[in-house]
């Protein structure tokens, strides 16, 4: 009995390291495929750090001492009511394949891929961030997170946040409601009570951090060359492992360093590369695949509309009651009314969001990213298509998985596409950006 | 297959089952009615539900009938292929399909009350109002733990009362609605009544029959009469059960829980019948809101306490896909189990209904703990997987025989035959 006993634990810990091995080595082999993409990979190394200090060296957020940290899903969760209430938040949204491989077996055949790898390091119990959150928050927005969330529920302590269907005034007065609600958790959680100086200073530092983020976006519009699409999206997933003012100061010096760049002509590519933009679900690190093989074939991400990248953090807070419940309210309004995430019933405003992008960024080009079984993206694709028409936008839709197995099929569309975009804009875009 | 041809079908092969008993020639009729009206476009209906996510007894007591889309139609999936996802389930797709006939009909415009009990529903909703209908989206609590459900769930079912209210130009009081609560619980105490009369009275009436029956409640016109006939066939299953009894021969006794399974669509009883089982029941999410009237003590107070207490019963019973935590299908499955003698467990997923794969993985440890064998079979309204079914759910039917004989219970029950 003992012997089997022992028997067991030595082939889990086995298990347990054949995991770790594998993931590293996944998460290494994206690491090295993004510093390859050359073209200012040094500025970045501060973000690609904290992703490798996530998902390589397997450490813990970094967060003053004492600090219990909070999970995190979607963009509906304000991490101001987190940091509010002392805690330290870290979006726990997984794009890692080999968790995907475990979560395979744990959760139902056909859940999306990104609840999958969730599901698999939790099954794991070895990666810090997930083993080492006093709470997560799972706000209720499509069918795999809600389901998620119950799973969930019998490993660790979970605190459920139901997003309302539609944006009306109803719906913000409930989801203030719920918010309230989660505040009182959280200062359970933590032994700290929230106070309309603790959230306004919250507010004021994920303020710097959208400032930071704007000012970003902003060089990125403005110099389109300026920074790979791929990197961008790196930069953006990294504030998911970072403590807010860290990631900030970061962007902070990425930015003078871009400006200067802007200023002197610095650019990735002086060559007029068709300019794609990025939409769908999300993409969260290591999976950045899309990208990775968008701009290894030609293109350039000149932006992304996805929930990890420019939609994630850049709608701020803007209270017009200054009081507690001021704040509240703000905050609901926030993570509501600009969301263009597809999970509201109707979610037109995506389209005037995905118009004025392609208008800002000179868009030549549009991939619509479906991990496989993320319906709710699935259903808005004919919208998109149908807008895009009328704009004349070219757009393809791309159905992947955690897994590299569809990487040639992948590859080969999205040449394909960066080619058919070259050919439109004629003999100069064509020999201009052969590679 | 043409949606009328298909209902037609399995109507034929239900009625050729079941040929010597009178009284379901209603149900029969009913059903076949349903379909043609709405084949030729017949129908005019003010108030057009999809699924099952709302009391209905609230609907009533505007003064007007839900008229309930549910899917099962595989022809009417067809309708909607245009603008479905790939991956969308078939209910979805069929609920959408029967719902754009509707839209695209000049001579009606019903309002949609379009629960959001999943993604697909949320979706159509969307899908609807862009075809210019109006639609009620109706959101539900997906955890009765959250700190505002109840009072979300209930501001709801006031939107909801108000919006068709002006829709059909009725007015709710609370004489309606404990009318309306007393007549829909009537119907109900008879499907309960009739499901218990019906294990008890085993052979009379074919599995797919009884299924067909139940079903036809959201297909009545007129549910005072329905369920008047319903009574009627409970007392004639009766009577001809102490004919049939003694020639009455053991089958496994399985009980299928999941997705929903839908008239006309009804390969998984059919094929179980065919593998030598008896199907005890399907528990779906229209199960369990068959218990979910108020108590004649609970029928008092004014229009807005007696609408919430009805909207708050049906939350409490609600099975829907909408939690987190299914737990009141989890929880009358437990209560089914232990009080019927149940064999196996025929575990129903339609492709594209995860939401009920992860309630899977739930129920298994329950199963495990009353010594049942679960077996999950996914399928959809195509026909092309019937043999692959048909031979997992022989060797599954196969096997309970095998365990009753070890467990020594088939002997006895061969013996009582």
């Amino acid at each position: 009995m003992t012997n089997d006993a022992i028997t067991q634990a030595q082939r889990e810990q086995r298990h347990k390291e054949l995991f770790a091995s594998k993931a590293t080595h996944m998460t290494q082999k994206y690491l090295r495929r993004m510093r390859a993409l050359g073209g200012g990979s040094d500025l970045l190394e501060p973000f690609f750090d904290v992703l490798e200090r996530t998902y390589v060296r397997w450490e813990d957020v970094v967060k003053p001492p004492d600090t219990p940290t909070v999970g995190t899903y979607c963009v509906q969760v304000p991490p101001e009511l987190i940091y509010a209430a002392g805690a330290q938040p870290v979006k726990l949204c997984s794009g890692h394949y080999t968790a995907f491989s475990i979560g395979d077996d744990v959760v139902a055949r056909d859940a999306c891929p990104l609840v999958k790898a969730v599901a698999g390091f939790k099954h794991m119990g070895t990666l810090p961030i997930y083993e080492n959150c006093s709470l997560m928050v799972v706000p209720i927005t499509c069918d795999c997170k809600k389901k998620i969330a119950g799973l969930l529920q019998d490993e660790c302590p979970v605190h459920t946040l139901p997003v309302p269907a539609n944006k009306e005034d109803e719906d913000i007065e409930a989801f203030v409601d719920e918010l309230y609600g989660l505040a009182a958790v959280l200062s359970e959680k933590t032994g700290q009570a929230l106070s309309y100086e603790s959230l306004a200073q919250a507010i004021d530092r994920m303020g710097r951090a959208q400032y930071e983020l704007s000012r970003f976006l902003q060089l990125k519009r403005d110099s389109q060359g300026l920074l790979h699409g791929t990197h961008a999206m790196a930069v953006m997933n990294a504030a998911s492992y970072l403590d807010v003012d860290t990631w900030a100061d970061a962007l902070g010096k990425l930015n003078d360093a871009l400006a200067v760049r802007a200023r002197t002509g610095q650019l990735v590519t002086n060559k007029d590369l068709p300019r794609i933009l990025l939409t769908g679900s999300p993409l969260v690190f290591p999976n950045l695949k899309i990208p990775l093989l968008i701009e290894e074939s030609g293109g350039l991400v000149v932006a992304d509309e996805t929930c990890m990248g420019e939609r994630g953090l850049s709608d701020p807070v803007v209270p017009v009651d200054r009081s507690f419940d001021g704040l509240m309210r703000a905050l609901a309004i926030r993570a509501l009314r600009p969301c263009p995430c597809p999970t509201f019933a109707d979610n037109s405003q995506r389209m005037y969001r995905l118009r004025q992008m392609i208008r800002d960024y000179r868009v030549e080009g549009v991939i619509y990213h479906v991990l496989r079984g993320c319906l709710v993206y699935d259903y808005e694709y004919r919208m998109v298509e149908e807008e895009l028409e009328q704009l004349g936008v070219p757009v393809i839709r791309l159905e992947s998985d955690y897994t590299d197995q569809d990487v040639e099929q992948i590859r080969i569309r999205t040449e394909a596409f960066v080619e058919m975009i070259k050919l439109k804009k004629g003999p100069r875009g064509a020999s201009g950006s052969s590679r | 297959m043409p949606y009328t041809e298909e209902c037609q079908s399995t109507l034929a092969r239900i009625s050729a089952d079941n040929h010597s008993l009178s009284s379901l020639g209603f149900f029969l009729d009913s059903a076949a009615q349903w379909h043609a009206d709405f084949d030729q476009d017949r129908v005019m209906p003010s108030v057009v539900v999809l699924g099952y996510g709302i009391p209905e007894q609230l609907v009533y007591a505007c003064g007007t009938a839900p008229y309930h889309l549910l899917g099962g139609s595989h022809a009417a999936c067809q309708w909607s292929d245009d603008v479905m996802p790939r991956d969308s389930d078939p209910v979805s797709r069929s609920i959408l399909g029967h719902a754009l006939r509707l839209a695209k009909r000049s001579d009606i415009h019903p309002l949609f009350v379009v629960p959001a009990v999943n993604d697909n529903l949320r979706k159509i909703s969307y899908l609807l109002k862009r075809e210019g209908c109006s639609v009620l989206p109706v959101d539900i609590p997906p955890s009765a733990a959250s700190v505002s459900a109840q009072r979300s769930w209930e501001h709801a079912m006031d939107t909801l009362v108000k919006t068709i209210e002006q829709r059909v130009s009725g007015r709710s009081t609370s004489r309606s609605l404990r009318d309306a609560d007393h007549f829909v619980g009537a119907a109900r105490v008879a499907m309960v009544n009739f499901q218990k009369i019906c294990a008890a009275c085993e052979g009379v009436l074919s599995d797919e029959a009884i299924l067909l029956v139940l079903h036809t409640y959201y297909l009545a016109y007129d549910l005072a009469q329905w369920t008047a006939m319903l009574n009627r066939l409970s007392t004639e299953v009766q009577a001809r059960h102490r004919v049939l009894q003694r020639v009455a021969t053991y089958r496994p006794r399985t009980l299928v829980v999941g997705s929903p399974i839908l008239f006309p669509q009804y390969k998984v009883p059919s094929l179980i019948h065919d593998a030598g089982m008896r199907l005890l029941a399907c528990i779906d999410p229209a199960s369990t809101t068959r218990f979910a009237s108020l108590a004649a003590d609970e029928r008092e107070g004014g229009t807005r306490r007696l609408m919430h207490a009805i909207a708050r019963k049906h939350y409490a019973f609600d099975a829907s896909s909408a939690h987190v935590v299914n737990h009141s299908m989890e929880q009358y499955v437990e209560h089914f189990i232990s009080k019927a003698n149940v064999e196996g467990v025929v575990f129903h997923i339609l492709k594209g209904q995860i939401e009920y794969d992860f309630m899977l993985a739930r129920l298994e440890p329950l199963l495990e703990r009353h010594d049942l064998p679960v077996f999950r079979l996914e399928t959809d309204y195509q026909a092309q997987d019937v043999e692959q079914l048909r031979i997992r759910l022989e060797a599954f039917g196969e096997m309970l025989e095998q365990r009753a004989f070890a467990n020594g219970h088939l002997q006895a029950q061969r013996r009582y035959a």
